[in-house]
């Protein structure tokens, strides 16, 4: 048995579908709430701890405001929040991490996004800039408060479950200029350790305001 | 001018398979997207000798209850993706419970994976089974009185089986069975038995019925 007809209104289906939800000139809110993943601060980063501290997994909030320039093309600022400890590295399943700080974790950024329609499902990847603070509390030391540059990159999709609202589901990753490291520690321009790399994984509820 | 035109054998065929096929694919068109809930039950699951830094010997997860959401789309008839998250929480079972340490009596297990799975479906009106097959991360949570001892995250492979019931064009309900293997590490010297030692693997199987929403 054939399936053209059948793959022909299916394609008439996703077209007409696809003009459906956030048109060019519409506006975007949401909420996601998720995880932050990993990254570390190498030795010489900071002068607070001798060697390489690690990030500890925890959860992570955001909101974010965007538009829809285009049918393919948007902007987003984006807020996110993690509040976590700094803990000496360790590997294996459930080995013993002290904790040697706590860190309130935020990132304000500006991204471009380009989606593309399947339908309901826009999956999407994007690129952004924006700055990254990081408030440190070391447990026997007085704390410090960073601003630093930060850099992403991610993907991810919203599935809208009507015309004004739907899902979201974002990964992305983020990179951190930390600066030069001290203690002869630093390899040049190219050093690694100068960034803070870490992962996200978020999902939340959208809302669009088209004014049509 | 219309009743004019004669219908040809061919394009009364053409029109009886559209017919015919339409009921099937009502619900859960190619574009569409899904939402749903699930809960049920998490079976099994060992560390096995030398696969973890808290205990010395095996130890096995007590069955718990399961529960998650997922969000999915239809690309073809057959043809979907979906992303789930799923959690747990569930203490230890071992041999001999009186020769844990307190640290290791007080273990609470928190058991969370995050996926993304492509879905086959077939159709038969109303009732669909389908196949998946996913990878993503898995987090073990274990949480002790001491804070030091910290989560983990590993890889993940999940493979299963399940059936939908559509309600209606927009709901149905999904019966899923899941099996996932999540990467530990290799174990400890003495231990491990090389590149295909199960031990280091933890094996769960997951049986969960849930709401589903399409549009």
């Amino acid at each position: 048995m054939s399936h053209v007809p059948l793959k022909l209104l299916a394609l008439l289906g996703l077209g007409l579908a696809a003009c459906a939800q956030a048109p060019a000139g519409s506006v975007q809110l949401g909420y996601e709430d998720g995880r932050l993943y990993g990254g570390s601060l190498a030795t010489g980063t900071t002068a607070l701890f001798k060697g390489r501290v690690q990030l500890d997994d925890n959860l992570e909030k955001g909101f974010w405001l965007g538009t829809q320039l285009t049918e393919a093309w948007g902007l987003e600022g984006s807020v996110r929040r993690c509040s976590t400890d700094l803990v000496q590295p360790d590997a294996g399943i459930w080995s013993s991490q002290p904790k040697v700080a706590g860190l309130d974790y935020a990132v304000l950024e500006m991204a471009a996004h380009r989606s593309c329609r399947l339908g309901h499902c826009h999956p999407y990847w994007r690129v952004g800039a924006g700055l990254a603070k990081l408030d440190l509390e070391p447990t026997d030391a007085p704390g410090r408060s960073l601003r630093r540059a930060s850099l992403s990159a991610g993907a991810g999709a919203v599935f809208w479950l009507a015309p004004w609202f739907g899902f979201r589901f974002d990964l992305r990753a983020h990179a951190i200029y930390l600066g030069t490291r001290g203690g002869g520690q630093d390899q040049g321009a190219m050093d690694g350790g100068r960034w803070l790399r870490t992962q996200e994984i978020l999902a939340g509820a959208v809302v669009s305001f088209d004014r049509r | 001018m219309l009743l004019e035109v004669p219908l040809r054998p061919t394009h009364a065929l053409t029109l009886a398979v559209l017919c015919a096929v339409a009921p099937a694919t009502a619900q859960a068109p190619p574009g569409s997207v899904q939402a749903g809930l699930e809960a049920g039950r998490q079976f099994g699951g060992t560390f096995a000798a030398g696969s973890d830094e808290l205990f010395a010997g095996p130890v096995r997860m007590r069955n718990c209850t399961l529960k998650g959401f997922w969000f999915g789309t239809q690309l073809t008839p057959e043809w979907g993706l979906e992303v789930a998250t799923r959690r747990s929480s569930t203490r230890f079972l071992l041999p001999d419970p009186s020769a844990l340490t307190p640290l290791q009596a007080s273990a609470w297990f928190e058991y969370a994976v995050m996926e993304l799975a492509a879905v086959r479906t077939f159709r038969f009106g109303r009732l669909q089974p389908y196949g998946v097959a996913g990878a993503g991360l898995a987090n073990l949570n274990i949480n002790v009185t001491d804070k030091a001892y910290r989560d983990t995250n590993r890889a993940s492979l999940g493979l299963g089986a399940g059936l939908r019931y559509w309600l209606g064009d927009r709901f149905a309900l999904r019966l899923d069975l899941r099996a996932h293997a999540a990467y530990l590490q290799v174990r400890q010297e003495g231990q491990d038995r090389g590149a295909l030692d199960q031990g280091r693997w933890l094996r769960t199987e997951d049986a969960m019925v849930g709401l589903q929403i399409s549009y």
